[in-house]
């Protein structure tokens, strides 16, 4: 058996869609909702909670080396 | 109107171009199937569930990141694979037509009985590759596909379906001689 043979059988034959397979696809295309694809770009609501976040955390870092420095003036 | 205009109009929920997506791509699903070794009800079963997935997520395609085709044979291929790896349920195999054909006493003419003889032995040899292999082998088989694509595909490098190929051809080839003999 040689190459061609093995062409031949693996393409003798092949499997097809029934008639009506587009017509029951599209059919269940109706009943079936869609993904909602989540997009990527931040709301205006998540761009407020990251600056709220990032302000208070800047605030606590101030806050540290101020102490920080009050404490080694102290000192 | 091209694929890649259908697949976009089919994320924003046109059924026509879906239609005209399943229509474009069903026989190279069904050919892919049937060369996995899925008989046609469980092909038709992969194939539904394959097309109900690229209508879901049609937004989810990127071009760039291969053609429609590959993307939909992609679907396809996971979806067989998964189906494969199921137990197969213990109960009655159901009798289909080519059975019957089998089974009745009717003669068949010469020609048509060598085809169905040489598909079981076909079908018979399938079996005794990996899903995998049957995979690659069978993506190699459509038309309009590179070894890249096939690579995208099977997702391994282009040298490596290369070589898996080679030596899926070749198990194969033994098989079939094994089973001539």
């Amino acid at each position: 058996m040689n190459d061609d043979d093995i062409d031949a059988l693996l393409l003798g034959k092949p499997l097809g869609a029934p008639p009506d397979f587009t017509a029951r696809l599209t059919a269940l295309a109706h009943a079936t909702p869609q993904a909602q694809e989540r997009s990527r770009a931040l709301g205006p609501w998540q761009w407020a909670s990251l600056g709220a976040i990032a302000g208070l955390g800047a605030l606590q870092l101030c806050e540290f080396v101020f102490v920080a420095f009050v404490a080694a003036g102290a000192q | 109107m091209d694929c890649e205009a259908d697949i976009s109009a089919t994320a924003r929920g046109d059924h026509l171009a879906f239609g005209r997506i399943v229509l474009a791509h069903q026989d190279r699903v069904f050919a892919y199937l049937g060369r996995m070794g899925l008989d046609s009800a469980m092909a038709e079963d992969v194939a539904q569930e394959t097309f109900l997935r690229v209508w879901r997520h049609a937004g989810k395609y990127n071009s760039r990141l291969g053609g429609l085709t590959t993307w939909i044979l992609t679907i396809a291929r996971n979806q067989a694979l998964t189906r494969l790896s199921l137990p197969v349920p213990r109960t009655e195999t159901p009798v289909s037509d080519d059975t019957l054909e089998i089974a009745s006493d009717a003669p068949l003419p010469d020609e048509q009985l060598v085809t169905q003889q040489r598909q079981q032995q076909l079908q018979a040899a399938l079996a005794g590759l990996s899903a995998a292999d049957r995979s690659l082998l069978s993506s190699s088989y459509i038309d309009d596909l590179d070894l890249a694509a096939i690579a995208r595909i099977e997702g391994c490098s282009i040298g490596a379906a290369k070589v898996r190929l080679h030596r899926a051809r070749q198990r194969l080839k033994q098989i079939l001689e094994t089973d001539h003999e």
